[in-house]
């Protein structure tokens, strides 16, 4: 299915949830996420099942150093 | 009563050359439990308003904590705090490496330097003893040589030695103080203090390891620490990639501090600048801080140009070095990084006042008749470094750039001071605060002027309120989450005042903020808990030490207080109310409204006085600190 993720666009496997796409791009579960402007709980992550047309937001912290 | 230690000090009057050793019951101590906090007690106990920063009735102390030394990551930290030349303000600096656990495992809490030599000294600890020795033979030396002396003199290797370079000695206001050639005491010129004492090193013999009073319990914080590690992915990057692992996101999100602030964008430079190209490219290995799993320092060798010797460059000085000043050869910035550990310079304050040239020239601020027939143009890494050593050396315009680029402005004149981007003198570190609006807030409030390390960054609210963070932030009274972390509202300023008194304390207790914090560390405020009872046997609470980080707050600012500092200096620089020009950022900026009403905001949770953003009497008070108004 095709997704689109930070406004591109992404060809998922079907039934992915947000874990999946997250651990497909390498990102742990320290970013925060939305789902069509709605924002997940860390604990949807693993449940939360997409569907094709969705559009996410993935924003990693960049904290200090 | 919890058990509380006593504290260990040794005072070294460089006047008379006299060695004193005192204790400070462990009842007081537990008020001020070590770092800035121990510092400042020392501080305002002992000297006097309106001392000249380069005069010899400046205090400099060397602070650690009852914790430092302990076999666990993140504790081998030592505090400088002093007059700072640069601010005039209080001057505080952070650094870690393996000095900080030898003086503390040689039975020291602090060391206090008072008076000024008569010829170059160092100072030599081994245990209960302490003696000065000479140093004339160290003057002028670059760090590496400087160690190779000392080594071969007291012939052993199992030394630490924490040292000033030529720019220390030469009095450049921003020189640091480095140990193992690689591990800054960075800000606020604290070498530049101990060179006008005439001291060129402290050396500090390895002893045996510390152990916990608990053991069992101990092990609670370090057993599985690699899996502990792989599961935080921002420690864990900091791991692989170090600091500079953040250049490339910050640049894509549009906040790379580019060509003095002027921009957030540096298409031209920020891949090559980055952690992922250090690694492919000139990385050697990857180096720690003692008894330290999380490895984030980062050791570069280039043939023929940069000696692994002097480590190699964090975030900070990526941007500084690179971005700051237009450049985007990682290359260049590697041997930035390796002049600024030879000569002793804060890599920060340094790149900020070379990138402040910069502009200034381009600008036509400055010609080449001031510059002695230089170009220092954005983007030129020649010039760049060629300024290193001329400000080290105080050569040519070096002389004036070596006074911070603050004064620099004030002697240029025109409109160079607009170009100065400092906080109370200090020059500002790489997180742009229109995208970290209570990161600027507290560069604003901060006593010793704009830190990147004194509260936690707005980006981490971004993270959803059941996350791991989202609940470390609320064990210390905060529970909100941002969609947005450009915001500034009321409860921002809260996350950035109770932050700040979270950092404060691990800025106490000598603990590295890359593993004790407040939200996405390896070790949140439970874990501290553990620490300080399994470490040391110190029963203590979460409100009592968010306490004790505002306790060494509201020392610092009544220490300014004294030297006439006031809400007047607690502004940002006007370029922060401007729209960004390009990039992601573009039009992004800082309300000034919004700002003012929200150092207002500050003042207010911090007990201050909102006329003068002075701590009033009853806070003092209220912290204990009645002795300041005797």
């Amino acid at each position: 299915m095709e997704i689109s993720i930070n406004n591109k666009i992404y060809k998922a496997k079907d039934n992915s949830t947000v874990m999946d796409i997250l651990n497909d791009l390498g990102f742990s579960r320290q970013v925060a996420v939305w789902v069509n402007e709605y924002k997940l709980l860390q604990k949807e992550y693993p449940t939360y099942r997409l569907q094709p047309g969705d559009k996410l937001k993935i924003i990693k912290p960049l904290v200090g150093g | 009563m919890s058990f509380f230690p006593d504290a260990n000090i040794l005072h070294v009057d460089l006047n008379q050359l006299k060695i004193i050793r005192k204790t400070i019951p462990g009842e007081t101590y537990s008020l001020y439990p070590g770092g800035g906090a121990l510092a400042l007690y020392l501080i305002l106990q002992g000297m006097g308003a309106g001392v000249d920063p380069l005069g010899p009735e400046n205090m400099l102390v060397f602070a650690v904590s009852p914790l430092t030394g302990l076999p666990v990551s993140g504790q081998s930290r030592m505090v400088v705090s002093t007059r700072s030349p640069l601010t005039g303000a209080i001057g505080e600096s952070q650094g870690g490496g393996f000095f900080p656990a030898a003086l503390k495992g040689n039975g020291w809490d602090a060391v206090v330097f008072t008076g000024r030599a008569p010829k170059p000294v160092y100072l030599e600890i081994k245990g209960s003893e302490a003696r000065l020795r000479p140093a004339e033979h160290l003057w002028g030396r670059v760090t590496g040589e400087a160690e190779d002396l000392i080594r071969e003199e007291l012939g052993t290797k199992n030394i630490e030695i924490a040292q000033i370079g030529p720019a220390g000695e030469n009095l450049v206001r921003f020189a640091c103080i480095i140990n193992r050639c690689s591990r800054a005491n960075g800000r606020t010129g604290c070498g530049a203090v101990m060179g006008s004492k005439n001291l060129k090193a402290v050396v500090v013999h390895k002893s045996k390891p510390r152990m916990p009073v608990d053991p069992v319990e101990f092990r609670y914080l370090t057993r599985n620490i690699s899996k502990r590690i792989n599961e935080n992915s921002i420690v864990y990057s900091l791991k692989k990639f170090g600091t500079a692992g953040n250049i490339k996101d910050n640049h894509e999100a549009g906040f790379l501090a580019t060509r003095n602030f002027t921009s957030g964008w540096f298409p031209e430079g920020a891949e090559n600048l980055s952690g992922d190209n250090i690694a492919a490219t000139i990385l050697k290995k990857t180096d720690t801080c003692y008894a330290c799993s999380v490895r984030c320092k980062r050791v570069v060798a280039i043939p023929g140009k940069v000696d692994s010797r002097y480590g190699g460059p964090e975030y900070e000085t990526c941007a500084a070095m690179g971005s700051y000043c237009g450049i985007g050869s990682l290359e260049a910035v590697a041997m930035a990084n390796q002049l600024c550990n030879m000569y002793g310079l804060d890599t920060i304050s340094c790149g900020a006042t070379i990138a402040f040239a910069m502009e200034c020239y381009e600008r036509g601020i400055l010609t080449s008749a001031d510059t002695g027939g230089m170009a220092p143009k954005f983007g030129d890494a020649a010039v760049m470094l060629k300024l290193i050593e001329m400000i080290a050396k105080r050569e040519g315009i070096g002389d004036l750039l070596a006074e911070g680029s603050l004064r620099a402005a004030r002697k240029i004149g025109k409109e160079a001071e607009y170009l100065s981007l400092t906080l109370k003198g200090l020059e500002i570190p790489a997180h742009m605060p229109q995208f970290k609006p209570a990161v600027g807030l507290i560069y604003a409030v901060n006593p010793y002027g704009a830190d990147h390390q004194s509260s936690e960054h707005d980006t981490v609210l971004t993270l959803p309120p059941d996350s791991v963070e989202g609940e470390r932030l609320a064990r210390i009274g905060f529970r909100k989450s941002y969609d947005n972390p450009l915001e500034l509202d009321a409860d921002k300023v809260r996350f950035a005042f109770l932050t700040q008194c979270f950092y404060s304390l691990t800025d106490t207790l000598c603990l590295c903020q890359f593993v004790w914090g407040p939200s996405w560390q390896l070790y949140g405020p439970e874990e501290l808990l553990v620490f300080c009872r399994s470490g040391i046997g110190w029963e203590t609470t979460m409100e009592d030490l968010m306490r004790i980080g505002e306790r060494h707050i509201n020392m610092m600012r009544y220490f300014n207080a004294r030297e006439g500092f006031n809400k007047e200096q607690d502004s940002l620089p006007k370029r922060f109310f401007q729209p960004l020009p390009d990039g992601p950022s573009k039009g992004v900026k800082i309300e000034e409204d919004k700002f003012k009403e929200a150092v207002g905001q500050y003042y207010q949770l911090a007990g201050w006085d909102p006329t003068t953003g002075n701590p009033t009497a009853a806070k003092l008070k209220e912290l204990s600190l009645d002795w300041l108004l005797e």
